[in-house]
């Protein structure tokens, strides 16, 4: 179950049972090579099962996920179960009409068309099997890649029925299986991309090898929108087994025979630029822009389901005005770095009009786009092969680093793999904006908030997820947000405006639960009323994390929840206070993801999604000086090791019925501000600025 | 170099790093950072964990390689089917060095404490799955000691 390897059985001659989706029905393709190309299942003569994935594989299971949803609605045996990538055609453009892999939303994007192409597989196969046993339907059923005589047990294995089964036709209706007859759905299987990742055999973008092909790194100019203005080649030139320089407009590559002489060719150089976009700003000048914006008030304002947001303000303002109390509090966050281990890499080949790339990448549409538009070649002229992805967290939904493969293996005229070092992916990411947010209650009598109005400012674009509508339904409630970016890449960082928004409400609900004196749990039970997905979830998780109890001598707590993308999580942290960095000893996280596809899965994107925030809530932040990225390396950009990765225990909660939706980002956004309240509870001190503990600068 | 004398010709100050990757193919080695912080590029030389991406060649000599494809020919060293029982790597990037740093811990102390762990295992995971590493190292700690290893 190599999920790169290709196998076609199309041109073989074999009859293979090949199944497509389209116009919301499931047809059985004609086996020409061509029509082939929009299957998602092909059963072959020896019974393998292939699924054909749209979603790329980063570490988050997706594509295991996939095949466990149409195995199960098949009943095919899972051992028998492949997946392969799919090619960039338009069935397979199923996120907004992008091949691509983000936004935590691969299994709701395609549970739907996997589940009927497996029911319709099941439902053909089992037919060709009746009519084999001589059997009414109804007295057979499948199960592990058989057709099953039920009474008398006889029985045939998919493989001998695909060639009697590819001429039936599919049910106009595939009958999906009910939960309750699940077998694959719902169990912890193995992924299927984790032995090759225990022996060394997985191939990420930087492993990929091409015949003939050379080594190149590059430096881009630091001052982000700024140009080469011209670098003496010479230097370069002069390293052995360095054969080229590739001048592109804003960066100098060296191209050798292998990355050590291309990095030391580059380091020989020192290129000239032109002063950047950003020229002359810094970070403290970026921090005092948001905070003003911030209270000036937001310039656009978040449309509200049920009103307008004239009609909002105006609400919000009498209520505010009305309010038994009034309170206001003022956070900020920086910009983060994805900071993927695997750096930022592609290797081209462009020739005779062609070219192909390979790369990993989250939107395998839009890189083939870019890089058809930089070479000036049809799209049809670009071949894309997809390589496993040494993280992605949203980096590599961008396309820079494939472009720019393609622009300096045309100018080498050899294929050329691009590997940009580590200070180079640190300084030209597409960062986490920095975003500042004032934050306003009015509160009645009893403490509870009769308005809220936030007001934030930031370097990116509608910046509303997670507080333009917050899970707890507040009243009277007016969001409003500026941007303003001085010329900072911005991107999507694992879980986009929730990271930043969740921070900011959660941090803000915990600040009016301590005015009032009440439980931070029990203050936010009130408030999730008529969220009853979300109480459910808070009282499991406050249970498993014994939040009833007070913890150990010394231990102290806090609590955060968030909504994303139709999945709840609410994450209680357990703290140690010690010196300027608070141990986490124990997080207990609760989800809610509707069903859950894959529980081992569910379990390793919450640790993961709480350790990536955790190293951003203690430490981490980019900082911009004269308009370029001041950090290089991971001692500026620290990441939390193994001795301070905290006991991580996961309630999964499920909503039969309700939507299936992603488990990547989800986790993420609770943490930072658990954190926080729990710094609160420990000490008494709000911590309203993120990271926690910044390095001292020397 | 996992058991047998390779030879190389390579510009004395490049790092075994990319005389691994590059010239002996051998690609289960990563390159993460270039600076020795991240623990990607972790081989074991002379049964010591070594990060290979600022170690020269020259300073390797005769030394023993091992490398993520020594390990075992088929996932079958005990600390392979310890991360496979607790299915630890998610984007597996760092997986390899991690391994490798596991496999000379066990070596000098074949039953860890936790603290033991988080000293020896200071390695960069981006995806998080430190609590996994740790117990595979626990597990492939007692099958160890029970003699015995769970398939």
């Amino acid at each position: 179950m190599n999920a790169l390897t290709r196998r076609g059985f199309v041109g073989t001659g074999a009859a293979v049972l090949a199944l497509a989706w389209r116009g919301g029905r499931v047809i059985a393709a004609p086996q020409q090579a061509a029509q082939a190309l929009n299957d998602w299942l092909l059963i072959g003569p020896d019974g393998q099962v292939t699924v054909r994935v749209n979603q790329v594989e980063m570490g988050q299971g997706a594509q295991t996920g996939m095949a466990q949803i149409l195995a199960d609605e098949l009943d095919a045996q899972w051992e028998s179960v492949r997946v392969e990538m799919a090619p960039i055609r338009t069935p397979f453009l199923t996120h907004r009409g992008q091949y691509m892999t983000g936004g935590s939303a691969s299994i709701e994007q395609n549970i739907g068309h996997l589940r009927a192409m497996g029911a319709a597989g099941r439902d053909m196969l089992l037919r060709a099997g009746a009519a084999r046993l001589g059997a009414p339907v109804g007295d057979c059923h499948a199960e592990s890649g058989k057709v099953i005589h039920t009474a008398s047990g006889r029985s045939l294995p998919y493989g001998t029925l695909v060639a009697d089964a590819c001429v039936l036709t599919p049910p106009a209706e595939p009958p999906l299986k009910d939960r309750s007859a699940w077998r694959l759905v719902g169990r912890p299987l193995p992924r299927i991309d984790m032995p090759s990742k225990v022996d060394g055999s997985a191939v990420y973008g930087l492993d990929v090898e091409v015949p003939g092909m050379k080594v190149a790194t590059l430096i881009q100019c630091p001052g982000f929108g700024g140009k080469l203005a011209g670098v003496d080649e010479g230097p370069a030139l002069k390293v052995a087994g360095v054969v080229k320089v590739v001048k592109l407009p804003n960066a100098v590559a060296v191209v050798a025979d292998g990355y050590w002489a291309a990095r030391t060719g580059l380091e020989a150089l020192a290129p000239k630029w032109t002063p950047g976009r950003a020229a002359g700003v810094s970070s403290a000048d970026i921090s005092a822009r948001l905070n003003a914006l911030a209270q000036a008030g937001g310039k656009t304002a978040f449309d509200p389901p049920k009103t307008d947001a004239k009609t909002a303000l105006a609400d919000n303002t009498a209520a505010l005005a009305g309010a038994a109390r009034r309170f206001e509090a003022t956070y900020e966050v920086p910009l983060l770095a994805h900071a993927t281990l695997e750096p930022m890499n592609a290797t081209a080949r462009v020739a005779n009009g062609k070219a192909e790339i390979w790369a990993p990448t989250q939107v395998q549409s839009r890189m083939r786009r870019d890089v058809a538009k930089a070479l000036g070649l049809s799209e049809a002229a670009v071949e894309l092969h997809t390589t496993q992805l040494g993280g992605g967290f949203g980096r590599r939904l961008e396309t820079d680093y494939g472009v720019q493969a393609a622009l300096i293996a045309r100018e080498a005229g050899v294929p050329v793999k691009l590997i940009w070092g580590r200070d180079e992916d640190m300084r030209h990411d597409f960062y986490r904006p920095a975003a500042v947010a004032r934050l306003q209650a009015g509160l009645d009598a009893d403490g509870m908030p009769v308005a809220f109005r936030a007001d934030i400012a930031c370097l990116d674009e509608g910046p509303f997820g997670g507080i333009g509508e917050t899970p707890y339904g507040l009243l009277a409630a007016y969001v409003a947000a500026t941007t303003w970016n001085p010329g900072v890449p911005i991107g999507a960082w694992r879980s986009v405006d929730w990271t930043q928004n969740t921070f900011f409400v959660e941090s803000f609900i915990d600040e009016l639960a301590a005015l009032g004196k009440a439980d931070p749990v029990a203050y936010r039970m009130r408030l999730l009323k008529d969220n009853p997905r979300l109480t459910r979830l808070l009282a499991a998780t406050a249970e498993r994390a014994g939040w009833s109890k007070p913890p150990a001598a010394g231990r102290h707590r806090g609590v955060a929840l968030c909504e994303r993308g139709g999945t709840s999580c609410v994450e209680i942290v357990e703290i140690e206070p010690a010196g300027e960095t608070p141990r986490v000893i124990k997080v207990t996280a609760g989800i809610d993801c509707g069903s859950a596809i894959n529980p081992g899965q569910i379990r390793a994107q919450v640790e993961g999604g709480v350790i990536m925030a955790l190293s951003a809530a203690l430490r981490q932040q980019i900082t911009i000086k004269d308009g370029a990225v001041e950090q290089a390396f991971f001692d500026s950009f620290p990441m939390v090791h193994m001795a301070e990765a905290p006991e991580i225990e996961t309630v999964i909660l499920e909503t039969p019925g309700a939507k299936v939706t992603g488990v990547g980002e989800p986790p993420v956004p609770p943490l930072p501000p658990a954190l926080a309240n729990a710094i609160f509870a420990a000490t008494g001190k709000r911590i309203r600025r993120l990271p926690i503990a910044p390095l001292k600068v020397a | 170099m996992n058991g047998r004398a390779r030879e190389v010709a390579a510009e004395p100050e490049t790092p075994v790093l990319w005389v691994l990757r590059e010239q002996l193919k051998l690609t289960g080695t990563k390159f993460g950072c270039g600076v020795a912080m991240c623990g990607a590029c972790t081989v074991l030389v002379d049964g010591k964990p070594r990060t290979t991406c600022t170690l020269p060649v020259s300073a390797v000599g005769e030394g023993k390689i091992t490398t993520i494809e020594g390990l075992s020919p088929d996932r079958s060293h005990p600390m392979q089917e310890a991360w496979l029982e607790e299915q630890v790597p998610q984007c597996g990037y760092c997986q390899s060095g991690m391994i490798l740093a596991a496999v000379a811990l066990l070596a000098e102390k074949p039953a860890p404490t936790d603290a033991d762990i988080d000293a020896a295992m200071t390695h960069i995971c981006r995806c998080g799955t430190y609590p996994r590493i740790r117990a595979a190292i626990h597990r492939a700690a007692q099958s160890a000691a029970q003699g015995t290893v769970k398939a």
